[in-house]
C-alpha cells in the first residue's frame, strides 16, 4: 500500500466524529470487537457519510444495546469522512483489512451503486441489501423498504414491521428472498400481532401481512398485482419445535420503542445481523403493510429521506 | 426446505445443473464457483425497473485462464448452460452485472486483470478483462509512461475492456472507445481461440498497432455481441500532452442548443477541440452541488422555475460546454484564440476556464474526466432523486442544432409526461452526439417505477418512430431496441449466432441476439 492510501485510511479511522455517535475510536473498536463471542462473527458499522447517519447509528447501537444484555458486547463503527464518489480506494483498503468481519452499512444511493460493485469485487458475502424511502408525496406510500435478503435467517422486516406499527406510521416493507423454497412452507412462528397474514393462493411461498388494509389493496400499494387471490392463514404451535425453541429466545428480548423511522431501522438491521430478528418466515418474499386507522396521521419529517442499507460478511 | 441453487437456467433441469456445476468445480475449483445466495446477491441488483429475480443468476464463475474458459464453453455445450461474461460488471444503469436472462451462469472474468503490455513509443496497450482503469492508471504512472487514459464515468472500478465491447465512451481526444481499439483475442463457442486483426498471424508484431488485418474486419462483430468470449484487448494510448486547457461555456437559455451545436461542429471536425465534448444540461450538473429535495417537492417534474433557481444559485447555466485544449502551449493559445471567437460572436455564451472555475465541483470533474483522472463524482446523480433507479436513455443524434433542440424537447416532453426530469447531456463525436439521458426515478416507489418502465418505453418508441437509433440499451429493453433496427439486421445477427454458436450458450439476450 502506498504512503498516501495509508495515510487517508489512518486519518479516516482515527476520526474524532466517530466519537460524536459515541462510537469508539479504532484502537477503541478493534479491541472491543475482539470481545464478540465467538458464535457471532465480529460486527461492526459503517457510517456513509449521509445525513442520516446519526439517527441510524442510534438505532443500532440500541440494537447492540439489546444484544450486550444477552451476549456482553458493544458496536464499534467507522464513520466515513468523505463520500465513497471521492475516494473508493479508501473503502477497498478498509474491507480488505477485515477479514472475517460483518459490516453494516448505511449510505446514500450514488455510494451505495459503488459499494455494491466492490463487495463483489472482494468477493463479499451479501446478507441483506435495504432500500428504505420517505416521502410526503401525495402520491406515494409515505414510508418505503424494499430489502433483497439472501435467506429468511438474515430477514430484518418482521422486527421492522413491529417497531413502525407501534409508531401508527403508514409504512410498507417488501422482503424479497434468493434462496429458492422448495414447495409450500408451513408457518412456524407466531404472526406479528397487529397484522393478518395471507399467502398467494398461485405462488403459496409469498406471504402478505396486512395491518388496516385488504391484501388486495396491500397488493396494488407495493406494485404486485392487486388481482391475486390471497388466503388467510394462521399459525399453529404444534408445527416445529426448531422454532418454538427460536421464539421462546426472541421473547426475551424486549425490543425498545422508537419515534423515529430511521432509528427504527438502523435497530432492525443490526438486530437482524446480530440474530436477533423476529418473524424470520421461510418464504420467496414477504410484504408488511400497514395503513393507520388515524385520518391524518403524522408524517412530519417524512420527506425527501432515502438510503441504502448493507449487511454484508468479508 | 430450500432449493440448492437460487435460479436454474431455462430448460436446464436440477440434475443437469448440478452436473455442469460439478464440472465447472473440476475446472475452476470449489472455491471459484458461487452459488450460495450470499454470493450470488452482489451479482443481482440491478436499476432497471423490472423485479431482479427476472435477472437473477444460477451461479457466477471466476475464471483465471483461457484454458479454463475454453474448457467453460465445452461444458456449457455439453449441458447447454448458458453463460453471461462481466469482465469488471459495472455497467451500471445498463444492467450492471446482472445477467439478460434469468438462471444464467455469470462468467466473471475480474480475476484475469493481467495488464500483458503498454508500449510507451507506439502508445498502445494490451490486457486482460479483468482490468481496471485504475490498474492501470497506476500501472502508467509507476512507469512514468506518459501516456493518458480516456475513461468513462465509472472510472476507477470499471475496465476498458467491457467498457469499448459494449461501446461506450470517455473524454478524451480518444473517447470514442473503440475507434481507438486494436485487435483482440476471442475464445469461440466451439473453445478456438481467434486473434483478429494482424493477431491471427503467428510471429507478428503488429497486432496492437494495425486494426485491419486481411479480409473481413471482425472485431465489431464481438462488441455488443454474443458471438465469443474477449480474452485480451488491444487499445491505443494517447501521448500525455505538454499542455492542457479545460474551459466550460454557459448559456441560459434552452433553445441555445441550437447555437452550441453549430458552434462545435466544424471546431470539432476540423479538430481545433479534439476531444469528446459534452454540452450538459443543468440538471445533469446540479446534484453535484445541490438536492432536488431543497427545490421542489410533490409528484411531477421539476419545473423550469426551479430549474433556474438552481443554476441562479449553483452558477450554472442551463447548457454547460465542456471541453478542452491540448497540445503545446503555443498551439492552445491559436486554438483558443478560434475558440472564444467562434463562441464570442453573439455574445450569449459565458466562457469560463480553469481559472475562474477550479473550486466549481462540477467543473473540476469534468476537468478530471477530460485528462483521464478518475473519479466517480457523476454518479451524485443517483442522489438527485433518491430511491436507486436509472436507466440510460441513449439515442444517436447528427450534430446539427435544430436535431439536438428537437430530440432534448422531444425527451422532455416525454419524461414529463410520466413526472420524470430531464438529466440530459449531448457528447459529441465529430458528426454525430450521443444524447445520453439519465432516467431517474424511485425504485422503492411502485407507482414511479411503473411509470419509469412506461416511460422508457414509450420514448424507445417515438424516438425510432422519428428514426432515432438507440446505440446502447439496459437489458431489460435489448429485445426491443433490437426490434427498432428491423428485421434483416436481426436476421443477420441471428444467422451469425447460429454459425457461432449453435447451442446458443454464451449470452443469450444480448443485444437482442440468440
Amino acid at each position: 500500500m502506498d504512503e498516501t492510501r495509508r495515510n487517508l485510511i489512518k486519518g479516516m479511522l482515527t476520526s474524532g466524529t466517530l466519537l460524536a455517535f459515541g462510537i469508539p475510536t479504532v484502537s477503541q473498536a478493534m479491541s472491543i470487537s475482539q470481545t464478540l463471542s465467538d458464535s457471532t462473527r465480529n460486527c461492526q458499522l459503517l457510517l456513509g457519510n449521509t445525513p442520516i447517519d446519526e439517527a441510524f447509528a442510534r438505532g443500532a447501537q440500541a440494537a447492540c444495546t439489546s444484544y450486550i444484555n444477552h451476549h456482553q458486547s458493544v458496536l464499534p463503527a467507522f464513520k466515513l469522512e468523505d463520500e465513497l464518489l471521492t475516494n473508493p480506494l479508501r473503502i477497498v483498503d478498509l474491507l480488505t483489512q477485515s477479514r472475517n468481519m460483518r459490516w453494516i452499512a448505511v449510505m446514500d444511493h450514488a455510494s451505495a451503486a459503488i459499494f455494491t460493485e466492490l463487495v463483489r469485487n472482494l468477493e463479499g458475502r451479501l446478507l441483506s441489501l435495504g432500500s428504505h424511502s420517505s416521502s410526503g408525496d401525495d402520491t406515494s406510500f409515505p414510508n418505503r423498504h424494499i430489502w433483497t435478503t439472501a435467506a429468511s435467517m438474515y430477514s430484518a422486516g418482521g422486527l421492522l414491521a413491529s417497531l413502525l406499527f407501534e409508531n401508527r406510521q403508514d409504512f410498507f416493507i417488501v422482503e424479497n428472498f434468493l434462496e429458492q423454497m422448495m414447495g409450500e412452507s408451513a408457518i412456524k412462528s407466531p404472526l406479528l400481532a397487529g397484522f393478518a397474514t395471507y399467502q398467494r393462493v398461485a405462488q403459496p411461498a409469498t406471504r402478505l401481512h396486512c395491518a388496516g388494509v385488504s391484501p388486495q389493496e396491500a397488493s396494488r400499494i407495493i406494485g404486485w398485482k392487486a388481482s391475486e387471490n390471497w388466503k388467510s392463514i394462521s399459525f399453529h404451535a404444534d408445527q416445529s419445535s426448531a422454532y418454538q425453541d427460536k421464539t421462546a429466545s426472541d421473547a426475551a428480548i424486549k425490543h425498545p420503542q422508537f419515534d423515529n423511522w430511521i432509528e427504527a431501522t438502523g435497530y432492525a438491521v443490526v438486530a437482524s445481523a446480530l440474530g436477533m430478528g423476529i418473524n424470520q418466515q421461510p418464504c420467496a418474499s414477504c410484504a408488511f403493510v400497514h395503513r393507520s386507522d388515524q385520518r391524518n396521521p403524522d408524517h412530519r419529517g417524512l420527506p425527501g429521506k432515502h438510503f441504502v442499507s448493507f449487511v454484508i460478511d468479508v | 426446505m430450500t432449493n440448492k441453487y437460487i435460479a436454474l437456467p431455462k430448460g436446464v433441469s436440477a440434475e443437469n445443473f448440478d452436473a455442469a456445476i460439478r464440472a465447472f468445480r473440476k475446472v475452476l475449483g470449489d472455491a471459484s464457483v458461487l452459488t450460495s445466495a450470499e454470493q450470488l446477491a452482489p451479482y443481482i441488483k440491478t436499476m432497471m425497473p423490472v423485479p431482479d429475480a427476472d435477472h437473477t443468476p444460477s451461479a457466477a464463475l471466476l475464471a483465471t485462464t483461457v484454458e479454463q474458459i475454453q474448457k467453460i464453453v465445452a461444458i456449457c455445450n455439453q449441458y447447454k448452460v448458458p453463460v453471461w461474461m462481466i469482465s469488471t460488471g459495472k455497467n451500471l444503469g445498463y444492467g450492471s452485472a446482472a445477467p439478460a436472462e434469468r438462471g444464467q451462469v455469470v462468467l466473471d472474468l475480474k480475476r484475469m486483470n493481467r495488464i500483458l503490455e503498454v508500449d510507451k513509443d507506439l502508445a498502445f496497450a494490451l490486457v486482460e478483462p479483468g482490468v481496471t482503469y485504475q490498474q492501470l492508471y497506476d500501472y502508467i504512472k509507476e512507469h512514468k509512461l506518459g501516456l493518458w487514459l480516456s475513461m468513462p464515468a465509472p472510472s476507477a472500478i470499471a475496465g476498458p475492456v467491457g467498457n469499448t465491447l459494449d461501446r461506450g465512451v470517455g473524454y478524451t481526444p480518444y473517447g470514442e472507445h473503440f475507434l481507438f481499439a486494436c485487435g483482440m483475442e476471442v475464445v469461440l463457442a466451439n473453445g478456438e481461440i481467434l486473434r483478429t486483426g494482424m493477431g491471427s498471424m503467428p510471429n507478428s508484431n503488429t497486432w496492437q498497432v494495425f486494426k485491419w488485418g486481411y479480409g473481413p474486419y471482425l472485431d465489431g462483430i464481438f462488441t455488443q455481441s454474443n458471438y465469443g468470449i474477449v480474452t485480451k484487448f488491444g487499445f491505443w494510448l494517447m501521448p500525455e500532452p505538454p499542455a492542457f486547457k479545460p474551459f466550460v461555456i454557459q448559456y441560459q437559455h434552452e433553445e441555445d442548443i441550437v447555437e452550441i451545436v453549430e458552434t462545435i461542429r466544424p471546431l470539432r471536425i476540423s479538430g481545433v477541440i479534439p476531444n469528446a465534448v459534452v454540452i450538459a444540461h443543468a440538471l445533469y450538473e446540479a446534484p453535484v452541488k445541490a438536492k432536488r429535495s431543497d427545490y421542489v417537492s410533490g409528484p411531477g417534474s421539476i419545473p423550469d422555475e426551479a430549474v433556474y433557481r438552481i443554476m441562479k444559485d449553483h452558477k450554472l447555466g442551463i447548457w454547460n460546454v465542456y471541453a478542452a485544449l491540448y497540445g503545446t502551449q503555443e498551439q492552445i493559445d491559436v486554438n483558443w484564440k478560434i475558440v472564444t471567437q467562434a463562441f464570442g460572436q453573439s455574445g450569449k455564451a459565458k466562457i469560463l476556464t480553469e481559472q475562474e472555475a477550479a473550486d466549481d465541483p462540477a467543473f473540476a470533474y469534468r476537468a478530471k474526466l477530460m485528462r483521464g483522472d478518475m473519479t466517480l463524482t457523476e454518479f451524485s446523480l443517483y442522489n438527485w432523486r433518491g430511491g436507486g433507479g436509472s436507466m440510460w436513455f441513449a439515442p444517436v443524434s447528427q450534430a446539427r442544432g435544430s436535431e439536438t433542440l428537437k430530440q432534448m424537447a422531444l425527451t422532455k416532453q416525454i419524461l414529463a409526461k410520466y413526472g420524470l426530469d430531464y438529466s440530459g447531456e449531448f457528447i459529441v463525436g465529430m458528426r454525430d452526439m450521443h444524447h445520453i439521458v439519465d432516467v431517474l426515478y424511485d425504485k422503492t416507489d411502485p407507482e414511479q417505477t411503473k411509470a419509469a418502465y412506461q416511460c422508457f418505453d414509450e420514448l424507445l418508441t417515438e424516438f425510432s418512430a422519428r428514426g432515432y437509433g438507440t446505440y446502447r440499451v439496459n437489458t431489460a429493453f435489448m429485445d426491443k431496441v433490437a426490434e427498432t433496427y428491423g428485421p434483416v439486421q436481426r436476421n443477420v445477427h441471428k444467422t451469425l449466432k447460429k454459425a457461432l454458436d449453435p447451442n446458443g450458450i454464451i449470452a443469450p439476450g444480448k443485444s437482442g441476439i440468440r
